[in-house]
C-alpha cells in the first residue's frame, strides 16, 4: 500500500471538493520533526488495526484562506473558526486515510481531533512508524500533510 | 460521562510507580477558554467507544524534573530525551485510562504519541467536544492533564 498515493489523493480530492482550491502534491521530505512558524496544526489520532497519526501544518495566511473557502466567512487572525476548519480538515483527511486502508479490512478508528497554533513550535511524533510527510503547493503558499502509521500486530 | 476520577487515578499511578514523583491533583476544571503556561505536551488520541484526545501539558521547568525522575538523569534543557519522557508519560497515562476504561465496559484503543513543543502554543480542540483539565502540583511546579472527548463515534 503506497501511503505517499494515499496521502496526495486525499489531500487534492478533499481540497478540492469541500475547500475549493486546487493543490499540487510536492515530493515527501525528510525531517521527522517539524518546525513550524506562526501556523496552526490540525491532528486526528488513528487506533485499531493500525496506530499512528495524520496532522496537516498550515502557516497562518494559508489557513485563512483555507477557513475563508471552507466556511464562507472572513477571517482576520486564527480564531476558534479557522481551528474548526483545521481540525475539521485534519478530521476528513483522516477519514479518507482510513477508508483506503481499511478496503484490506483493516478495522481503523479516528481519534478526536486537536488543534495546535502558536508564533513558533516543533512538532514530532513519538513513534517509529512509516512516515509520509508531503509538502502541497497552493494559490495562498505551502502546506504540509504528515502521517506516521505503523500496523499493529 | 465523569472522566476527572479516571483521569487523576491514571496519571497518580504512573507517577507513584513509574516516575517516583510526588504529585498532588488539583480540582478538575471545565473551562474551555483556560489557558496556563506549557512548553512541552505531549498528545494521545484514544478511539472505540467514544473520540479522544489526552494531554499533558508542561512548563519547561517541570518537564525537566518529570525527565530527571524517570530517567534518572540529569537534564538542562528541553532536549530530544525530555521528549521522549514526556510521550512516554503521555503514553502510560492513555494506557492506564484505556485499562480503567475497560474494567467498567468501555473500550478503547490508543494512537501514538504527539509531542509540541516550543515558547508560545497553544493546543485547543473542536469547539463542540467536551473538556476536563486536572492540575497536578509537584515540588518543581505545575503541570496539567487535559482530557477531551465526544459523544459521537
Amino acid at each position: 500500500m503506497n501511503l505517499a498515493d494515499i496521502i496526495a489523493e486525499s489531500t487534492k480530492e478533499i481540497f478540492s471538493s469541500m475547500v475549493m482550491m486546487e493543490v499540487t502534491e510536492g515530493a515527501p521530505k525528510a525531517n521527522i520533526v517539524t518546525r513550524l512558524t506562526n501556523s496552526i496544526s490540525g491532528t486526528v489520532g488513528l487506533g485499531g488495526s493500525y496506530k499512528g497519526m495524520i496532522a496537516i501544518h498550515i502557516p497562518e495566511p494559508v489557513a485563512l484562506a483555507i477557513t475563508t473557502n471552507f466556511l464562507g466567512l472572513e477571517v482576520e487572525s486564527i480564531d476558534d473558526d479557522v481551528q474548526d476548519a483545521v481540525g475539521e480538515l485534519a478530521n476528513m483527511l483522516a477519514g479518507n486515510v482510513k477508508a483506503a486502508l481499511s478496503e484490506g479490512g483493516s478495522d481503523i478508528k479516528l481519534s478526536l481531533p486537536s488543534t495546535v497554533f502558536g508564533d513558533e513550535y516543533t512538532f514530532q511524533c513519538m513513534d517509529d512508524g512509516d512516515i509520509v510527510i508531503m509538502p502541497f503547493n497552493c494559490e495562498q503558499g505551502e502546506f504540509l500533510v504528515d502521517l506516521r502509521l505503523r500496523a499493529e500486530n | 460521562m465523569n472522566f476527572s476520577e479516571t483521569v487523576i487515578a491514571a496519571t497518580s499511578e504512573v507517577f507513584e510507580t513509574m516516575i517516583m514523583m510526588d504529585i498532588t491533583p488539583g480540582e478538575a476544571q471545565e473551562d474551555a477558554k483556560t489557558v496556563w503556561p506549557r512548553n512541552v505536551s505531549g498528545l494521545m488520541g484514544l478511539t472505540g467507544d467514544f473520540r479522544g484526545m489526552l494531554g499533558i501539558h508542561c512548563p519547561a521547568n517541570v518537564a525537566l524534573a518529570i525527565t530527571s525522575a524517570l530517567l534518572g538523569m540529569d537534564v538542562e534543557e528541553i532536549d530530544e530525551d525530555v521528549k521522549d519522557a514526556i510521550g512516554e508519560v503521555t503514553n502510560m497515562v492513555s494506557g492506564g485510562i484505556k485499562t480503567l476504561l475497560a474494567e467498567e465496559g468501555t473500550n478503547l484503543d490508543v494512537s501514538i504519541p504527539t509531542l509540541i513543543s516550543g515558547e508560545s502554543y497553544k493546543v485547543n480542540c473542536l469547539s463542540d467536544a467536551n473538556r476536563v483539565i486536572i492540575p497536578f502540583e509537584t515540588t518543581s511546579g505545575m503541570f496539567w492533564a487535559e482530557f477531551k472527548f465526544t459523544q459521537n463515534a
